[in-house]
């Protein structure tokens, strides 16, 4: 049987991509403060890494989520964020070989932390028959915002995080993802995160590419 | 004063090993266990827990630590997942029959083959037969509760057995999510110090595990399973207890939801829970008069409390999350005991067993819906259709059977 009914059906889902270890930390920041900044603004949120994934292996591609909803989140005890709204790439070589449009809802907001031109990024991203569910594509050229904005490093494997949240590039491509898709304000992140600069940096440097 | 926190189920028991001040834990890492013995250690580290922390090299050795440190006299912690599990399989008779109430934490994880991080309770389930006290969290915070109830209930005077505080892998390990931490005082309270009758002690030796004469075995294994008895008797008493001190809710073994005019339930126990009670709300919508049955504990297993609640039913899905290939029924343990509960009670309802959520699935939404449309074709034929249902592989319901009689359509069967 299957019923009529919409769950969760106000809940928008952020996907963050990364890299195992060495960018682990960064990309569970990303959705950790969109997270905490939805919670700062009153929303029911949820964030986690992909548990099947394997972030203490070196390089290897990994997702981190968000989920931020007006009404308390049903599907709570979920794997994945099966129809992201928006999907982050915290290193730019990721839009190569990995599906990462996969099940996006029209829409979607795609933030790539790279200092390319997002037009010479589009031909790579895949599936192609999602990209008509893109509504824009905005980039971030968080490595570069200085030596205040650095990696962090750290594993959590279902225990809290033991250094501070948002230190990093996290949370520059944080302060992106809120001002290309209006989901948190800058004052909201600005009170979770760590590195307030790097927030600002993030928010004030990224370009947003309509499609 | 009581803490509201945002952590997961291991944070959770960290928090409530912390409270019952344990004096040893035995780690060894396996996901999703190994976050709480990181936990730990960085809470002895931080001075936060004054505690011995040993590290074994493997499962086995890890539950002798804490056998061993139990024998002399602490309140002692281990824990594991999955085949970590099952490699230990060897000390769990002897520290139950030794009479040492150590607590382990077991985050489900699927046995091999092949690898699968996911959680399937089959792991410690297949400890059922050797005397530890245990029952699923479904959520942080019970998982918290959980662990002070057994330390509670398993270093009684009276009962003396060793505890498992199961929970399902990722979904309760892993997910964050609100719980409250209990005062200091109140844990206190509820829980008094770990002061065995006998220990090893170099000043009043005794003797722990030698090797005896075979009739000297049927009087230790009576004597085990009367005490197994004993803890059914004190569940109730100690979960009142729990509640009156910590104000929580708990039913003592099983609870309930939307049962009262219900003509058929949901029998499952552990993290599912959470999305069936939500998946009920919209088949009440629907028309469905449909509840839910939790079990709190599988061992003992609750069947007195089962023969007084089940008969209320028409019908009965039991969701097993585990295998027991070749159990009577066809489905998993859960059917196997929930039937034999009730197997002599004169209006027993009819019991169907569904398989679902293997290898650390998710039971969504869709397939709770599904299963009641299954029940309720029990319900109206009045009799069994299926003994047990493999969710997804062999269904009957209304989707199910259009879908293979296009198929028997495209491709007529040539037989």
């Amino acid at each position: 049987m299957t019923l009529a009914v919409a769950i969760d059906a106000n809940m928008r889902e952020i996907t963050v991509w990364t890299r195992g270890v060495t960018l682990a930390k960064e990309a569970r920041d990303v959705a950790t403060l969109m997270a905490k900044a939805g919670g700062v603004e009153g929303l029911y949120v949820q964030s986690f890494d992909n548990y099947v994934d394997l972030p203490d292996r070196i390089n290897v591609a990994c997702k981190s989520y968000a989920r931020l909803s007006p009404e308390p989140i049903e599907t709570y005890y979920e794997y994945e964020n099966y129809h992201p709204d928006v999907v982050v790439v915290t290193e730019e070589t990721m839009v190569k070989g990995h599906n990462i449009l996969e099940g996006c809802k029209p829409g979607t907001v795609v933030v790539i932390n790279t200092a390319r031109d997002p037009q010479k990024l589009l031909k790579y991203i895949s599936p192609k028959e999602k990209l008509a569910n893109v509504k824009a594509i905005a980039t971030i050229d968080a490595n570069a915002l200085g030596m205040n904005v650095m990696l962090t490093f750290d594993g959590t494997e279902g225990a809290g995080d033991d250094t501070t949240i948002g230190a990093g590039v996290g949370a520059a491509i944080a302060g992106a993802v809120a001002k290309a898709t209006g989901y948190a304000k800058l004052e909201s992140l600005l009170k979770v995160a760590e590195n307030k600069d790097a927030v600002k940096l993030g928010w004030d440097k990224v370009t947003v590419l309509a499609l | 004063m009581p803490i509201k926190k945002r952590g997961t189920g291991l944070t959770a028991v960290a928090d409530a090993w912390q409270l019952a001040d344990i004096d040893v834990t035995a780690s060894y890492p396996i996901r999703p266990y190994t976050a709480v013995m990181a936990e730990v250690a960085k809470r002895i580290a931080n001075g936060q827990m004054k505690c011995e922390m040993v590290h074994g090299e493997g499962e086995h050795a890890q539950f002798s630590i804490a056998h061993g440190a139990s024998m002399a006299g602490a309140r002692a912690t281990t824990g594991s997942s999955g085949v970590g599990v099952t490699y230990a399989f060897e000390t769990y008779s002897p520290i139950a029959g030794g009479r040492c109430p150590i607590q382990a934490l077991i985050g489900d994880r699927t046995l091999d083959p092949p690898g699968d991080f996911g959680s399937e309770h089959t792991d410690c389930l297949t400890l059922r037969d050797n005397g530890w006290i245990y029952g699923w969290a479904e959520n942080a915070q019970e998982a918290l509760d959980n662990s002070l109830l057994c330390f509670r209930i398993g270093e009684d005077p009276e009962i003396m057995l060793p505890q498992i505080v199961a929970m399902d892998g990722y979904f309760v390990t892993h997910i964050s999510q609100d719980y409250v931490m209990p005062d200091q005082a109140q844990v206190d309270k509820f829980l008094p110090p770990f002061k065995p009758e006998f220990r090893l002690d170099v000043n009043k030796p005794v003797i722990m595990g030698p090797q005896i004469e075979p009739e000297m075995g049927p009087p230790l294994e009576w004597d085990r399973n009367v005490v197994m008895e004993r803890v059914k008797e004190l569940i109730p008493k100690a979960t009142a207890e729990f509640n009156k001190i910590f104000g929580a809710k708990y039913a003592p073994f099983v609870d309930e939801y939307m049962t009262d005019d219900a003509d058929m339930v949901f029998l499952l126990q552990g993290a599912h829970a959470v999305t069936c009670r939500s998946a009920i709300k919209y088949l009440r919508e629907a028309g469905y008069k449909v509840g839910m049955c939790r079990l709190r504990w599988i061992r003992p297993f609750p069947d007195a409390a089962l023969q007084q609640i089940l008969p209320k039913f028409k019908v009965v899905g039991v969701i097993d999350t585990n295998t027991s290939y070749g159990a009577a029924g066809g489905g998993g343990v859960l059917l196997v005991e929930t039937r034999a509960s009730v197997s002599e009670v004169a209006n027993k309802p009819i019991i169907q067993g569904f398989t679902s959520g293997l290898g650390g699935e998710t039971i969504t939404h869709e397939e709770f819906f599904k299963m009641a449309d299954m029940m309720k074709q029990t319900l109206d034929a009045g009799k069994i259709i299926q003994s047990s249902t493999w969710v997804n592989f062999n269904d009957y319901d209304k989707a199910a059977i259009e879908v293979k009689a296009a198929w028997e359509q495209a491709a007529p069967s040539t037989k």
